[in-house]
């Protein structure tokens, strides 16, 4: 369907997700699921002569889910847990996260510096942090907060949270050495059509960042256009891109849309 | 289709060159519904003082750090938004829509409802009948109404009652109500939960889906211990009082959930579905 290619194109750049498989096994022994998955943070829509704009997108929050077809069971001992694994870190990580969002006033942004100074309590002391503690912060403290939400025996999902950055960015996960859960047929015999394992990734649409929409059209000088630039304007417009952009690919699962999901992936693993 | 899309993309840019910087036009422009188009939008750091914020709801939407004084709203309008500490003054505790009291789903916890009584007071103002008249159209006896009107507790089918004669006008009789008139469709009530001395508590609206989630699993077990006591139909439970029972009647039922096999919602025979419903039973 052509929306879908034009939406797939739009969400193509903020995400990009490869996942396969293990062959499955009637031996009792186990297949690894194995996703890779990298975000990033790009300007839309310059390369397409369709957008009459460009704009900024990225994502705060995205939810990666897993889905086994029957006969396939999902090992439960082999799910990839919390990064990082230690669960004491990761309450530590995430409430300096809040703490840091919380001082935030208007449009501001969280940075490595505020997250390094509310995680280490320079904050409170009133310091100022170098710019070699902000860099040993950033090496030491994991990009994305991976915790596991389990859903049903078929399914699996992994909240994915930035740590210090407004957004998400880079690869949550070492694909390769890091498979996200095991499966195992639990039948003897496998069916003739073999079982598919679903991934997708979806979000919020309040966790779908959009910003600095700018026109493409001519004629229109820079200066005159910040003239006319307002932005309560701005924030409407990027609301209704939004729902444009939910609307025109959106799986209904909510009764209303208060807190309906946007999909932003779906792909089926492949065997290895 | 791709048309379509186009020309709602096209809409974006219209919106963001209009001349008008109010939210309420800007909201019409989109030719979306204006009611719910603010829903999780990011409205920090905005000057919104002097706009007539009537008929917009912001569930969800981000306005911290925005200058609302002087604005005009309905009640009820920012009571699921984010905002700052100084702006709480804008929010009251009701967070429960008229549509929300007929999900049938709620059938199965013993919740009572307390009405806003400006808002009641408001809609029998606006359809212009009396009191007696009212409280005929709805089928409640003239005391009930009142207490409606007083923000006291109700039985949740009395709240029914209410509700759907709301919107037998709303959608029947629209020419009783101005067209901008949107109060309605604003939170207007909440639910309570009768407490063991006589008093009431508030249940969140967002957690009733994790309440009903644990009713399935309640109900499911008691019909296992004793199959003829608990029937579909006649079950009903205190929400308060369903995670006590559960650890009692299994220990492990709550505590190990991504080991536990997870079943199958309980249909009652003729229930349509209802949006109260944990995400996780979806499948």
């Amino acid at each position: 369907m052509r929306v879908r290619s034009n939406r797939k194109r739009v969400l193509s750049d903020v995400l990009s997700i490869d996942a396969w498989h293990e062959p499955f096994r009637v031996d009792g022994s186990t297949s690894a699921v194995h996703v890779e998955l990298s975000f990033t943070e790009g300007r839309i829509g310059g390369s397409d002569v369709d957008f009459p704009f460009t704009f900024k997108v990225s994502l705060k929050r995205a939810l990666l889910t897993v889905r086994a077809e029957r006969p396939l069971e999902i090992d439960r001992r082999s799910i990839a847990r919390s990064v990082p694994e230690a669960e004491i870190e990761l309450t530590k990580l995430r409430t300096a996260r809040e703490t840091a969002e919380a001082s935030l006033s208007g449009k501001a942004t969280l940075t490595p510096a505020l997250f390094g100074a509310v995680l280490t309590g320079a904050t409170a002391r009133g310091e100022q942090l170098t710019q070699q503690d902000i860099l040993k912060i950033v090496q030491n403290v994991p990009e994305v907060l991976v915790s596991p939400r389990p859903r049903n025996p078929q399914e699996y999902a992994w909240e994915l949270v930035p740590t210090y950055r407004d957004g998400l960015r880079g690869q949550p996960w070492d694909p390769i050495d890091a498979p996200r859960l095991r499966v195992k047929p639990s039948t003897s015999v496998l069916p003739q059509l073999l079982p598919t394992i679903s991934v997708g990734v979806s979000c919020a649409l309040e966790d779908l960042h959009i910003s600095d929409i700018v026109p493409k059209r001519l004629g229109l000088n820079e200066k005159l256009r910040k003239l006319i630039h307002n932005d309560i304007n701005e924030a409407a417009a990027i609301q209704h891109l939004k729902l444009v952009l939910r609307e025109a690919d959106l799986e209904p699962r909510a009764f209303d849309n208060r807190f309906a999901e946007v999909i932003l992936a779906s792909v089926l693993a492949v065997p290895e | 289709m791709k048309d379509n899309f186009l020309t709602l993309i096209g809409r974006t840019l219209e919106i963001l060159e209009c001349d008008s910087h109010s939210l309420s036009c800007l909201a019409e422009m989109s030719g979306l519904d204006r009611f719910t188009f603010y829903r999780s939008a990011d409205l920090s750091g905005l000057d919104l003082s002097n706009q007539d914020l009537r008929g917009l709801n912001f569930d969800g939407a981000n306005l911290r750090g925005s200058r609302l004084d002087g604005a005009l709203y309905d009640q009820g309008a920012f009571n699921g938004s984010k905002l700052d500490a100084a702006q709480q003054g804008m929010t009251d505790h009701y967070d429960v829509y008229l549509d929300d009291v007929d999900d049938v789903g709620l059938n199965r916890l013993y919740l009572f409802v307390e009405f806003r009584g400006t808002s009641i007071e408001e809609i029998i103002s606006a359809v212009g009948l009396s009191y007696k008249q009212v409280a005929a159209a709805a089928k409640l006896s003239s005391s009930t109404l009142r207490k409606t009107r007083q923000s006291q507790p109700v039985a949740i089918e009395t709240a029914r009652s209410l509700a759907g004669f709301v919107k037998h006008l709303l959608y029947d009789k629209p020419h009783r109500l101005r067209q901008d008139w949107t109060v309605i469709r604003q939170p207007i009530a909440r639910f309570l939960v009768s407490e063991n001395d006589g008093s009431f508590s508030q249940m969140r609206r967002n957690d009733i889906p994790e309440i009903l989630a644990m009713s399935d699993e309640l109900l499911r077990v008691r019909r296992e211990v004793y199959p003829s006591t608990y029937t579909l139909e006649s079950w009903r439970d205190k929400p308060t009082s369903i995670a006590t029972s559960l650890k009692y009647l299994r220990p492990s039922a709550r505590s190990v959930e991504s080991d536990r096999s997870p079943r199958p919602p309980v249909k009652i025979p003729g229930q349509i579905e209802f949006k109260f419903r944990s995400p996780n039973r979806d499948s």
